[in-house]
């Protein structure tokens, strides 16, 4: 029964593990260049107060994801994707150095890093897969 | 926190994150690579390979082998008529 147990949980974490590397990441872009473009100057602005050129830099990568996205194209949707890893760990940094992560909610800018960079990883798994 | 700094901390931690992410892409690239060697070392794939190869040159062979068929066909063909001729001039000839 704990065998049968322990396989069925294994089993289930492999596939979990699976679908966390291969599946289909446009969808998460997609949420993340919204974060980008919308949630987060609007927090750092209300939490942070007006850091003008890092806040441009958040649309900016916002709205190059999205356009990236829109194209299709594969290689362009992975240089979008490391800058907005490079975009959410910069928000996080900012976060950390100014206030720091008093509340829980705080540490959600974590869960975005991590995000961003599980969508890096798939596409470029992806991109290995496709071209080699 | 001053412009200068705020300049600072966003290029040095994007800069910081590309470079981490390109540690991380150099190991999936390793991986990637580690994973096709493996492939094409497989010695099922190896087989089926063999197998492959054996299978296009039988074919070739197959070719060969039936337009050699036609074209001894052919002459076997030739001859029977030659010699149902020359068995036609054998019997006149006796006639006589």
């Amino acid at each position: 029964m704990i065998q049968h147990t322990k396989e069925t949980a294994k089993k289930r974490f492999k596939h979990l593990a699976d679908v966390w590397r291969h599946s289909d990441s446009q969808p998460t872009e997609i949420t993340l260049a919204l974060v980008n473009l919308l949630l987060a100057p609007a927090a750092t602005l209300i939490e942070l107060g007006p850091l003008l050129f890092y806040q441009i830099i958040l649309v900016g990568a916002g709205v190059y994801q999205l356009m990236c996205v829109a194209k299709g194209e594969l290689k362009c949707r992975v240089r979008a994707s490391m800058f907005t890893f490079g975009t959410f760990a910069t928000t996080l940094m900012m976060y950390i150095i100014m206030v720091g992560l008093p509340t829980p909610s705080h540490w959600g800018w974590l869960v975005l890093v991590f995000s961003s960079f599980g969508s890096l990883k798939r596409l470029k798994t992806e991109q290995l897969h496709r071209h080699g | 926190m001053d412009s200068t700094e705020q300049i600072l901390i966003t290029l040095g931690t994007i800069a910081g994150s590309a470079g981490l992410w390109k540690f991380f892409e150099a190991r999936l690239k390793l991986k990637a690579e580690q994973r096709k060697d493996d492939i094409q070392n497989n010695d099922g794939v190896q087989y089926r390979d063999d197998l492959k190869n054996r299978v296009e040159k039988m074919s070739l062979a197959l070719e060969e082998a039936n337009a050699k068929i036609l074209e001894l066909t052919q002459k076997v063909a030739e001859l029977e008529t030659e010699n149902r001729y020359l068995h036609r001039e054998i019997d006149i000839l006796k006639r006589r």
